[in-house]
């Protein structure tokens, strides 16, 4: 026993001691796509709570003697204007940092909304299997026939269209994604030894779920919320552009391409600055998910 | 003449994502026609890496350097891709150890076997076949001809395992190399299996490589035998020699892990290796084994170490000289003076700790979506006892129920018949924190009995924090003395289990078990995911918490060695069933029931030339959904009777701790 002891001892020696979090940090720092995911991710949070710092003007003042200014790198452009102006004279710049609140908002809010639906009744389902699996199922394949879109259309219109609305009935038609996950990787897990070893000292379901299960899911459940909050983000675009979504004047991302429909061949900044926002946003989301799953994923712990 | 395979100082690199690992290095053996080299070693010893540089099957950016790789007159160094191919399957078989994923299951056996001949020869469809049934029939299968329509999921292992030799067979080839060929069945057919093998090369004079980590298994069958540790081949000899007289301290330290009847006494310690097996990763700069080696000196460090001559044949890689080497066959100290204590003091008259009642399981089985469903009696009326100190092992090949069992007796599968009464109260009636405090497990496979996103502190202290006990400071001291106490550094606390190895993730499990002071621990094969060498470690561990704590062990296992070793009193089961109870020492020197004399007669102790046990049990496991009538052994019983195909036998007592179910005892009886 002592000349084992002493080995293990010696082997050890070969092991690097990190605590969890050193390792994480050490990780996240070599991983460039974390870091721009992160860092856009994070920068646009805060211009979005702080709009009111960052925004030269009010976006919502109207002066028709300055309609369509262009951006400063175009001729005829102004300075006071850094991005130009739109069509009722409205600041572009400030409109934009207006509307990062509603597209961040609206995807966060729904993309969680809809990760607490679908993880609930993917762990549920795939904890408990027979019936209440086959439920379960039954319900994602209905879910999986609604065209969502017009779905959301018609909810939003009926409903009434408000901010929260929208993050209600988005969040509402986007949780198949989680739950095919987690329903899959639950009946996975539930047939590993450690969820046995897990009841053999006391566990009851409650804590097998949340301290064994869940935590083995949030990897995935991270990347899957990455994905749909990408996804979520241009669906609050297309029904902002679609006219049932966000109401002017209230600044959001798609509403302003919609707005700039018309001018697009004359005045193409107006889609493409807006555009541009929506498609760095979506790729950081992106890019973070991405990060995260592989910075915190125990397979490369080593 | 020459060898027909040359392989002279072989070395593979391989190219990782972090640099290059040499997996091999300057492994030298020959093989010639007729003759059958072992290869043994534990995971990472590069044995199956030598065997896919000999077929050309390793990764592309893999580099093999050698002086020699030749087979008859091909060079197999130089030969191009195109070349391989057409040895490969032509000239060179090789059978998998994995019968169920190397046979393509989209495709019936007929037709894997003759494409694989006409790929390589130009013969009509109809010799093709007319070869393939011959085969089939040459390796033991019976309705051979029926058999090529059938796909290779409704053969059984076994089964499939036959096919897959006679497939390898189709073009003569000149050497066979199997890779753990028989780890994946039970016993009974590794048996068979190996039998088969050894009848088929004698016949056709073919060369025969078995890689292998069960020194069994190779010493058995093996001409000659080379035992490699951590890349290289530390020694290698003629098995016979090499396995008597061992001269490299990891063999003799590996021949001591496994616990052989007669040269240690049950229950004593085991002769292990400290330590884990190296990475490969590791760049050594002298001796690979130093750190582990029991007779370590200075000029260990000094740089790599050369095969020596030992003559005979022999070679070992190690710097101590003939004289100054342990003589390796009485390298086992013989056992003390046991006192025979083992097992004795075990209180028969008192209250069973632990009981099962008529206790059965049965499941319900759909086989398709819309067939109803059929009962599967995984457990069928089962009654056991387990006083205080018993280490109670149960026994049978896969799908007997082993496992069921375990679980219903932890109180995670509740039984549909029956009872189990856990000290003297129905488990169905205690609560999941009563029950823990007085049984715990120890699972199989320590892969996947920890949780990955917990770190080994947090496992070990989760007993305590659910059942609240003590303060957080209180835990913490807890889980420090049992760490040391089952071999774990303390800097282990803060880690993730998938730092550690095999043998330490067992040793996390142990004192999760232990944590909460239980009074039984089921251990569902414990030490089946380990190498031998660590088996030993962990075998020697439970052994001496069961006399520190005065523990109750249920071993589930299918390793009749190490029944032997630990067990006071063995169950063997058969489908569901079991077929006989007795004392151990009682059960191995005198065994009643055909099925355990079968089991026990196809245990491979590491004996060199005692060639390998015919055993003669019928091919099939059967299907536990369609069992067969009467006593369920009987169409594999060489003794069955007609009562047998009627009449279920029921456990007769032969003696106060020796109980059979037979209906020949029954007639001896009477």
């Amino acid at each position: 026993m002592q000349t084992t002891a002493n080995a293990v001892a010696q082997m050890a020696d070969q092991i690097i001691d990190l605590t969890p979090k050193e390792r994480l940090i050490r990780k996240a720092k070599s991983h460039l796509g974390f870091q721009f995911g992160a860092f856009i991710v994070v920068s646009f949070a805060l211009i979005a709570i702080f709009a009111p710092l960052f925004a030269p003007h009010d976006p919502f003042v109207q002066d028709l003697t300055k309609r369509l200014v262009p951006p400063v790198w175009a001729e005829g452009s102004n300075w006071e204007y850094l991005l130009g102006t739109d069509h009722l004279g409205r600041d572009y710049l400030s409109r934009l940092i207006y509307g990062a609140r509603v597209s961040m908002g609206v995807g966060f809010g729904a993309a969680t909304l809809g990760c607490m639906i679908g993880v609930t009744i993917g762990l549920v389902a795939g904890y408990l299997g027979g019936r209440v699996d086959q439920a379960a199922s039954f319900l994602l394949t209905c879910q999986l026939a609604l065209p969502s879109l017009l779905l959301a259309m018609a909810l939003v219109f009926f409903v009434g269209s408000s901010v929260i609305t929208l993050i209600v009935v988005l969040g509402v038609l986007h949780w198949q994604y989680y739950m095919v996950v987690t329903r899959t990787l639950t009946r996975q897990i539930r047939a590993l030894e450690y969820v046995s070893a897990a009841r053999s000292i006391g566990s009851n379901d409650r804590q097998v779920l949340f301290y064994e299960i869940l935590p083995n899911l949030l990897n995935q459940i991270i990347v899957v919320f990455s994905l749909e909050m990408a996804v979520v983000i241009i669906h609050e675009a297309s029904l902002s552009f679609l006219g049932v979504g966000v109401q002017p004047p209230t600044a959001s991302w798609g509403l302003m391409i919609a707005e700039a429909k018309t001018m697009m061949y004359f005045k193409p900044y107006l889609v493409v600055i807006p555009g541009a926002a929506l498609f760095l946003l979506v790729l950081a989301v992106n890019l973070l998910g991405d990060g995260i799953r592989d910075i915190t994923a125990p397979d490369s712990r080593n | 003449m020459t060898a027909l395979l040359e392989v002279q100082d072989m070395s593979v690199t391989l190219k990782l994502a972090e640099g290059e690992m040499t997996a091999v290095q300057d492994v030298s053996f020959t093989v010639d026609r007729g003759e059958t080299l072992g290869i043994v070693g534990e995971s990472g010893s590069g044995k199956s890496v030598s065997s896919m540089a000999i077929m050309g099957l390793l990764p592309r950016g893999t580099r093999t350097e050698a002086t020699t790789l030749r087979l008859g007159d091909v060079d197999l160094l130089s030969a191009s891709e195109e070349e391989m191919a057409r040895l490969r399957g032509n000239k060179i078989a090789m059978i998998f150890q994995e019968p169920m994923t190397s046979l393509n299951p989209v495709y019936t056996i007929g037709r894997q076997m003759t494409e694989l001949m006409q790929l390589h020869k130009s013969v009509s469809g109809a010799t093709a076949r007319a070869r393939a049934v011959d085969l089939l029939e040459k390796v033991g299968i019976t309705a051979a001809e029926s058999r090529l329509s059938q796909y290779p999921h409704q053969l059984s292992g076994g089964l499939r395992q036959r096919v897959m030799i006679a497939m390898m067979l189709m073009n003569d080839p000149e050497l066979i190399i199997a890779d753990e060929p028989t780890t994946a069945l039970d016993v009974t057919i590794q048996a068979q299996i190996l039998n088969l093998l050894k009848d088929l090369q004698k016949e056709l004079n073919v060369a025969l490589i078995i890689i292998s980590h069960d020194m069994g298994v190779v010493a058995r069958v093996s001409d000659k035998i080379a035992v490699m540790y951590a890349g290289q081949v530390v020694e290698t000899g003629p098995v016979e020699t090499v396995l008597r007289a061992p001269k490299h301290p990891y063999t003799q330290g590996l021949l001591e892990s496994i616990p052989v009847p007669g040269q240690i006494e049950p229950g004593g310690a085991l002769g292990s290796i400290p330590g884990l097996v190296p990475s490969l990763k590791t760049r050594f700069k002298c001796c690979r084994f130093a750190n582990r080696c029991l007779r370590v000196h200075e000029a260990c460090q000094q740089g790599p170490v050369a095969l020596q001559d030992a003559g005979r044949g022999q070679a070992y890689r190690c710097v101590l000289t003939p004289g100054t080497l342990r003589d390796g066959a009485s390298s086992l100290a013989a056992p003390e003076a046991g006192d025979g204590s083992y097992g004795t003091g075990i209180n028969m008259g008192a209250s069973p700790v632990l009981q099962a009642i008529d206790a059965g399981c049965t499941f319900q089985v759909k086989q398709g979506m819309f067939s109803s469903a059929k009962p599967l009696r995984a457990v069928d009326e089962i009654s056991l006892d387990l006083r205080q100190g018993e280490v109670v092992a149960v026994v049978g090949e896969s799908g007997c129920g082993k496992s069921t069992l375990a679980r219903m007796l932890l109180g995670l599968q509740e039984p549909t018949a029956g009872q189990i009464m856990l000290g003297g109260q129905d488990v169905a009636e205690l609560s999941d924190m009563e029950r823990s405090r007085k049984i715990q497990s120890i699972f199989q496979d320590p892969y996947s009995s920890l949780n990955p996103r917990r770190t080994i502190g947090e496992i070990i202290r989760r007993p305590l924090h659910l059942h609240g006990v003590g303060s957080l400071a209180e835990q913490r001291a807890k889980v420090d003395a049992i760490m040391e106490r089952v071999g774990l550094l303390r800097s282990f606390y803060h880690n993730y289990p998938n730092q550690l190895s095999g043998g330490q993730r067992q040793r996390v499990a142990i004192a999760r078990a232990l944590i909460l002071n239980p009074e039984i621990v089921v251990c569902d094969e414990p030490t089946s995911a380990l190498d031998v060498s660590v088996q030993a470690q962990i075998l020697n561990l439970l052994l001496e918490l069961r006399a520190e704590m005065g523990l109750t062990y249920l071993l589930i296992t299918h390793d009749m060695a190490v029944v032997e070793h630990i067990a006071t009193r063995v169950v063997v089961m058969y489908l569901g069933r079991i077929v006989e109870v007795a004392d151990t020492h009682r059960l191995f020197s005198n065994p009643r029931h055909p099925y355990t004399q079968a089991l026990l007669k196809s245990v491979l102790t590491p004996e060199p030339g005692a060639g390998v046990p015919s055993v003669d049990l019928g091919t099939a496991y059967p299907n536990p959904i369609n069992p067969p009538s009467g006593c369920a052994f009987h169409p594999r019983c060489e003794f069955a009777l007609d009562i047998c195909k009627v009449k279920a036998p029921v456990l007769e007592s032969l003696s106060p701790s020796h109980q059979s179910a037979c209906h020949m005892l029954e007639k001896e009886m009477v």
